[in-house]
């Protein structure tokens, strides 16, 4: 190595410890972008389901049920082990293979690899009280509505977004906001 | 009415619940997934008391690699494919992917690889791409070359994204034509375990196996087969082929992670495959071995600084070797070993609206043991004394580049964001280079993007390329330049509703060319940089259409002009002008799926005696049918293909050798079995 050459790197990474001096070890915890996309769409999730509200007659009006559509990778006993840990009371976790099996969900997850099968299920199937949210991050927004959803996460440039489906909404029975709409980006059409 | 239960206690716990949720939907993450802590709340207490306007306004998805992972925001042409479109589409090799990229065209060469031409990039291996795997360079050394066939299962792939168009401003010489970026499967949150078996005609049977957990993650695959040619296919003189087609592919791959943000990697493949289109006087092979270490860590936020570091060894052991066809004795062995090691650190860091990156990069290359013998050639018989010397006029080269590279991204506003890149690199052999980018990507609300980039990059010259010792010749070969090209894009993207559409006007200046000739006396090829400029103008796009639920269609075309200056500015040989392909998918009901690829290629010119051999127009045809069988249990059945035509594709080395042929009608199962842990 030439002594221009060392100098060359020597500076850069000189600058480069200089430039980046303000880590913090906590940092690290929060290092993950994964782990920070999904604390940030859970507390989406949260935001979201408080401007919402289900009619009289929901089933579990007493509990709150988030279902996960079709995912087999959380299994029962692990929902149970998580739910005894962190969850006691109120709130349970279940997967649901059918959108029937939904009966006694509040809050129903769908991710993108599973939204064509959800929506060819839901859409012979009746309508329910159950706030459905599809995880569409994965790639940008089209601006398109889907059947059975109701709120869509997705990509604005870097940041989280929500897409609302007013018309399935309605047939829901569940009301939001008008605050949240004046948030959302509201989709229209069956497709 | 009633409200979900009102209190905020209790609505964090919903919060935590669909963090558990979204926990589980990330488990295919890539290298930066962190196991939940059971006993901490996962969900930031910051976070749940934030408002949904200020957690809408918190950058979530900014890309470590220095471009923002939405590719419609990338300062670039970009395309991105994960597991899920590799089932949509049918495809078990990353080759096979890339065929649906508008402007690459794959070109299958004499011996057993494909080569992969983007937006006319000619040239008879992959050395004006880099492939990353993980953020490490991949190639073989001597040739300058990757595999992108059965040495890379696509089993292990969890995301392949690929910029067309100069990148050397942030990934060095030879991201020239573009850049194949592939993310292997990471750690998961839970326990996963997959297990695949495929079978199908020419006796191929590939099975494979991973494991995964928070901390670690293992992969293994094996693959036997007879290389899917046809028996009668002719050799590169024109004659018959007796060379068997057996072949043999491993890999394992074992990830680690001992502390946050840190991957420990190690990978070995091994690949024996035939020379398929040898003549007939002898059989030939290629054996190669390439064992891969790296370590990541990344640490750090935007905010406050973030810090990525990669460091690589690699070592690569090629053995092409030939035996003569009646005696069975040794007529021709070359070895090419070498090894490769590289350190790269970044900073990066937001100032305001500017995110900046600061990066320094080393990499060594070292030919290790580069040698030939040869007692036999096909058009001279066995020789009277065997001959034996080196590959290279500089045995045991070693070279160590040293770059340092800025770039600047600015959101001037929520429309209008600036990239400016510049990377300078100090070579030991090729001169210094200062290779920049410039992008302006426009939104004209959610569904209009502009783009409008301009670039440069180099290629190195490979050690064949510069440092081939000729045979039977006294002629010397003059030295060579690095090739250079400069790249204007104008892209235009269209998202809404059903519709996804894009389309990359580009014009690419080339200077240096480098060409294969023969050496005045015909008895050996050697390397030389043309005169004057080599201009490609083109254009790529892609149509994305959903029908309906049920349906969706996607296109691609691409249309690409090269013109030599030196040569009176003909079109380039080899290249097709017009290429693209027509993909449909239909759901048969929610648990399968059908579908059909048509992948097709306007007529390509060379300048060989043969007339048997026109490499005509195709259009290939591809089915394949893919579904669960139960909730641990999927298949795929697929028919490559499926008229079983006979295609050429040319011999584009610049030589007078005989076109070959294109892999013939494929049809395979695979199941794949994802057990609860």
């Amino acid at each position: 190595m030439t002594r221009s050459t060392r100098s060359i790197c020597l500076t850069t990474v000189a600058a480069l410890m200089a430039w980046t001096n303000g880590f913090h070890c906590d940092s690290w915890a929060a290092d993950s972008r994964a782990e920070k996309e999904r604390s940030i769409k859970a507390a989406v999730v949260l935001k979201i389901a408080k401007f919402v509200s289900w009619p009289d007659h929901t089933p579990s009006a007493n509990q709150f049920t988030v279902c996960l559509y079709q995912n087999p990778i959380l299994n029962e006993e692990s929902h149970q082990f998580n739910l005894e840990k962190l969850w006691p009371n109120s709130v349970i976790t279940k997967e649901i293979n059918t959108w029937p099996e939904a009966d006694n969900c509040n809050l129903l997850l769908v991710e993108a690899n599973k939204l064509l099968a959800f929506k060819l299920d839901v859409k012979h199937g009746p309508h329910k009280p159950v706030l459905v949210i599809a995880d569409l991050t994965q790639g940008p927004s089209k601006g398109k509505a889907h059947t059975g959803v109701h709120v869509a996460l997705v990509r604005q440039g870097t940041r989280i977004a929500f897409e609302v489906h007013l018309s399935e909404l309605g047939k829901s029975g569940l009301k939001i906001s008008s605050e949240f709409l004046k948030l959302a980006r509201i989709v229209r059409g069956d497709e | 009415m009633i409200g979900i239960p009102h209190t905020e206690k209790l609505l964090r716990k919903v919060a935590l619940a669909a963090s558990m949720v979204f926990a589980s939907l990330t488990t295919l993450s890539p290298v930066n997934a962190s196991p939940p802590d059971s006993t901490q709340p996962i969900l930031n207490s910051n976070l749940a008391e934030l408002s949904l306007e200020e957690l809408v306004g918190i950058e979530v998805f900014k890309s470590a690699n220095l471009l923002p992972e939405d590719p419609r925001e990338a300062p670039a042409t970009v395309y991105s494919f994960d597991q899920n479109d590799f089932r949509r589409f049918g495809v078990r090799r990353l080759n096979d992917l890339l065929q649906l990229v508008p402007g690459f065209q794959i070109n299958q060469y004499r011996k057993r690889h494909r080569s992969i031409w983007a937006r006319g990039g000619v040239n008879r291996y992959n050395d004006k791409l880099v492939l990353l795997v993980d953020g490490i360079r991949r190639q073989q050394l001597y040739y300058g070359h990757f595999s992108a066939d059965d040495s890379l299962p696509l089993e292990n792939v969890d995301k392949v994204e690929i910029i067309l168009g100069p990148a050397s401003s942030l990934y060095g010489a030879n991201a020239f034509s573009g850049l194949i970026s592939i993310t292997t499967k990471g750690f998961t949150d839970q326990p996963e375990t997959s297990v695949t078996v495929e079978s199908g005609n020419f006796s191929r049977l590939k099975s494979s196996a991973q494991y995964s957990n928070p901390w670690l993650q293992l992969f293994g695959s094996y693959l036997d087969q007879q290389a899917p040619y046809d028996s009668g296919r002719l050799s590169f003189i024109g004659g018959e082929v007796l060379q068997p087609l057996d072949e043999q592919y491993k890999n394992a791959s074992v990830k680690a992670r001992p502390i946050p943000g840190m991957t420990l990697m190690a990978d070995y493949q091994e690949a024996s495959t035939p020379f398929l289109f040898i003549p007939s006087s002898q059989n030939a092979f290629i054996h190669s071995e390439a064992w891969n270490v790296a370590l990541d860590y990344k640490t750090g936020s935007l905010d406050t600084g973030r810090m990525e570091l990669n460091l690589y060894y690699q070592d690569d052991q090629t053995r092409e070797y030939e035996l003569e066809q009646v005696t069975k004795v040794l007529g021709y062995e070359e070895l090419q070993n070498a090894t490769m090691a590289g350190a790269t650190v970044t900073g990066l860091r937001e100032f305001g609206n500017h995110t900046l990156a600061l990066g320094t990069v080393w990499r060594m290359e070292s030919a290790d043991k580069m040698r030939y013998y040869r007692s036999f050639r096909f058009d001279s018989g066995f020789l009277d004394e065997p001959i034996s010397g080196e590959l290279l006029a500089d045995p045991g080269i070693s070279n160590h580049d040293y770059a340092a590279l800025l770039q600047d991204v600015w959101q001037w506003s929520d429309q209008l964001k600036f990239t400016l890149g510049l990377r300078y690199d100090k070579f030991d052999k090729f001169e210094n280079h200062l290779n920049y980018r410039g992008a302006a990507v426009y939104k004209v609300g959610h569904s209009h993007t502009w783009k409008l980039l301009y670039g440069t990059a180099i290629r190195q010259p490979t050690l064949r390329e510069y440092l081939k010792v000729l045979e039977a010749t006294d002629f010397q070969s003059p030295p060579l330049d690095a090739e250079r090209i400069r790249s204007l894009e104008l892209n235009y993207q269209f998202l809404q509703g059903n519709w996804d559409f894009s389309v990359t006007f580009y014009r690419n200046v080339l200077r240096d060319f480098i060409r294969e000739v023969p050496t005045p006396d015909n008895a050996d090829e050697y390397y030389t940089n043309v005169e004057g400029k080599v201009v490609s103008t083109g254009a790529d796009s892609v149509l994305y259409y959903v029908i309906s639920d049920r349906m969706n269609v996607r296109f691609s075309l691409a249309y690409v002009d090269v013109q030599e200056e030196s040569m009176n500015n003909y079109d380039m040989l080899y290249l097709a002008p017009w290429s693209g392909s027509v993909h449909f998918n239909y759901a048969i009901n929610a648990q399968h799926q059908l579908g059909a690829t048509a992948v097709f290629n306007d007529d390509r010119s060379d300048d060989n005696a043969y007339d048997d051999d026109n490499a005509d127009n195709f259009t290939l045809l591809n089915l394949h049918l893919s579904g669960a069988l139960q909730p641990s249990l999927s298949y795929q059945i697929g028919i490559e293909n499926v008229l079983d035509e006979h295609y050429m594709d040319p011999a584009a080395d610049f030589g007078s050798y005989h076109n070959v042929e294109k892999s013939r009608r494929q049809y395979w199962l695979k199941l794949i079995w994802t057990p609860d842990l």
